[in-house]
């Protein structure tokens, strides 16, 4: 008995370690944020832990570097915010319309259609990157704020897991409601989106932070410094202090971090992911 | 028109968004990976697919990414496997700590990349890229697993248990070949995500040069993507999108084997 508990113990021990672990480098990247300089290059300089646990000053001196002395950062974080609520609004209304034709209608062809969408969906930008230039290219569109935007709006993603959820619907409903109304529009407002709520936020967290999080895109598709975005901070594309870098990341983070809190508990029913498969 | 007519039509703009930025274009990568370069449009046959098949960088990047299929994935797995039984059969608050494994799911990599340059800055190894990889990818199978889990109805186990069977034979003959199809599915999410590493990598290296162990295949594209060479592009883009597609493919396979079986 004693031996179960010892062993119960010890699993337990092990859970909040490791789930300590896997917070561990955001509550890194918020500490460094508030450490001068001179911590961090020290760090740098010599990567042991004692100069990594050794005391240091608290000092605001990153954010005011940041704010103050470091103006492209403005556009930068402006531009991001821009591109990821465009794209997570089109994109909702794009899949919700699509997911909801999926789910409700039927023609010949329906399944291989459906198949090519979450094969595309689990293409790796390697394979999707060069079709998409090739398309924005064809529109004159490179360079502009619609080649970041337009590819993703269209992205399958959001399609196949709407989808996904409203294959659990009743169709009874909607042939209810069509009684009382003919305006696909009112159908689609009132009855079906009321009842996917968990799921529209969870793809909506998911679209959000898949634009919020895009490195490539503003890297290849569009040259102009002045559309880019925050994330190339972060991959040593403009050059500036390791002590900026991180105050960005804290403020780069912030927005995810609080669209989590708030979504999280929606977001393993939402995504309904035990039900994805290709056979469907 | 009618309501189901109408229903079609809803499908309309994600399809030609679909076409115009996926399909179609792709048509134009085949064709741009048969001839010999955009100004001499002579078709070259599989001459490119030669090319890009005996270029040492090109072996390198799979090879790289290989190694991470053959290493890490099984090793993930294991790992949110282990992790999901444990929270499913604890105690209510141990199962809180899950927030923190989903979390870095839905994070940004680039806004902890920083740190991981910090702490791995004297390592000279992959182990960066495979630590992120982790980090990145274990919340998403947890939360798979964790759903087949809680279908498993709670008798069974009780009956088990019951029956006097220890620990690890109720999870080796029961839990694992009930929730067998989505442990495949994880599989086969982790394979194509190991493909999606790239991004990690190129943030922890950034434009320098990568050393051999973590060159992916992101370098080899953007370099030609810098040197506007559709021709290498275009193989680089219908290889990887082959190999992903067979993967995909062996994994159905096995799954319908699996199925017909019982």
């Amino acid at each position: 008995m004693i031996n179960k508990k010892i062993k119960y113990f010890i699993i337990t021990a092990c859970i909040i370690l490791l789930a300590i672990i896997f917070i561990l480098p955001v509550f890194l990247t918020i500490m460094a944020s508030f450490v001068d300089e001179e911590k961090i290059n020290l760090i740098l300089g010599s990567n042991t832990w004692e100069n990594m646990i050794s005391p240091a000053k608290l000092s605001l001196s990153s954010y005011d570097q940041l704010l103050f002395d470091f103006f492209p950062f403005y556009r930068l974080f402006w531009n991001s915010i821009i591109y990821s609520t465009l794209i997570t609004f089109f994109a909702l209304l794009v899949g919700f319309l699509a997911g909801f034709s999926f789910y409700y209608s039927k023609y010949r062809g329906k399944k291989v259609i459906y198949i090519i969408y979450i094969l595309l969906m689990m293409m790796p930008l390697q394979v999707t990157i060069l079709p998409k230039y090739i398309g924005l290219r064809e529109m004159n569109l490179l360079n502009t704020p619609y080649a970041i935007i337009l590819p993703l709006v269209f992205s399958p993603f959001g399609v196949v897991i709407l989808r996904q959820y409203m294959s659990g619907l009743d169709v009874d409903i909607i042939e209810a409601a069509r009684l009382e109304t003919s305006s696909i529009i009112r159908i689609l407002i009132k009855v079906v989106a009321p009842q996917i709520k968990v799921c529209i936020s969870a793809v909506t967290l998911f679209i959000f932070v898949d634009s919020w999080s895009i490195v490539e895109q503003p890297l290849l598709l569009v040259k102009d410094q002045k559309l880019k975005t925050m994330t190339t901070l972060f991959s040593n594309t403009i050059d500036v202090g390791m002590d900026i870098i991180l105050a960005a990341s804290v403020i780069y983070l912030i927005p995810v971090l609080i669209l989590y809190c708030n979504f999280s508990q929606h977001l393993e029913e939402g995504l309904a992911l035990g039900r994805v498969s290709i056979h469907d | 028109m009618s309501f189901h007519t109408k229903s079609k039509l809803c499908l309309l703009p994600s399809l030609g968004g679909i076409l115009v930025f996926y399909l179609i274009p792709y048509i134009r990568v085949i064709c741009y990976s048969l001839i010999k370069s955009q100004f001499k449009k002579n078709f070259v046959g599989l001459k490119n697919y030669k090319d890009v098949l005996s270029n040492e960088y090109f072996q390198l990047a799979l090879k790289n990414t290989l190694l991470l299929i053959l290493v890490a994935v099984p090793l993930i797995v294991v790992f949110a496997l282990i992790l999901s039984i444990i929270l499913v059969t604890r105690t209510k608050w141990l199962h809180k700590t899950r927030f923190a494994f989903v979390m870095p799911m839905v994070l940004p990599a680039a806004g902890v990349i920083t740190i991981w340059k910090m702490i791995f800055s004297s390592f000279d190894s992959a182990l960066p890229i495979y630590t992120l990889f982790f980090w990145k990818n274990t919340g998403i199978l947890i939360i798979i697993l964790t759903a087949a889990l809680s279908t498993i109805e709670k008798e069974v186990m009780e009956a088990a248990q019951l029956d006097g069977v220890n620990d690890f034979q109720k999870h080796r003959y029961l839990t694992i070949p009930l929730i067998f199809p989505s442990i495949l599915f994880s599989l086969l999410l982790s394979i194509v995500n190991s493909f999606k590493i790239f991004r990690e990598s190129y943030l922890y290296y950034g434009n320098n040069y990568p050393p051999d162990h973590s060159y992916t295949l992101q370098y080899y594209m953007n370099n030609h993507f810098l040197k506007l060479n559709y021709q290498k592009l275009s193989v680089g883009a219908i290889l990887t999108s082959f190999i992903i597609l067979i993967i995909i493919g062996l994994g159905l396979l096995i799954q319908r084997r699996f199925s017909s079986d019982d």
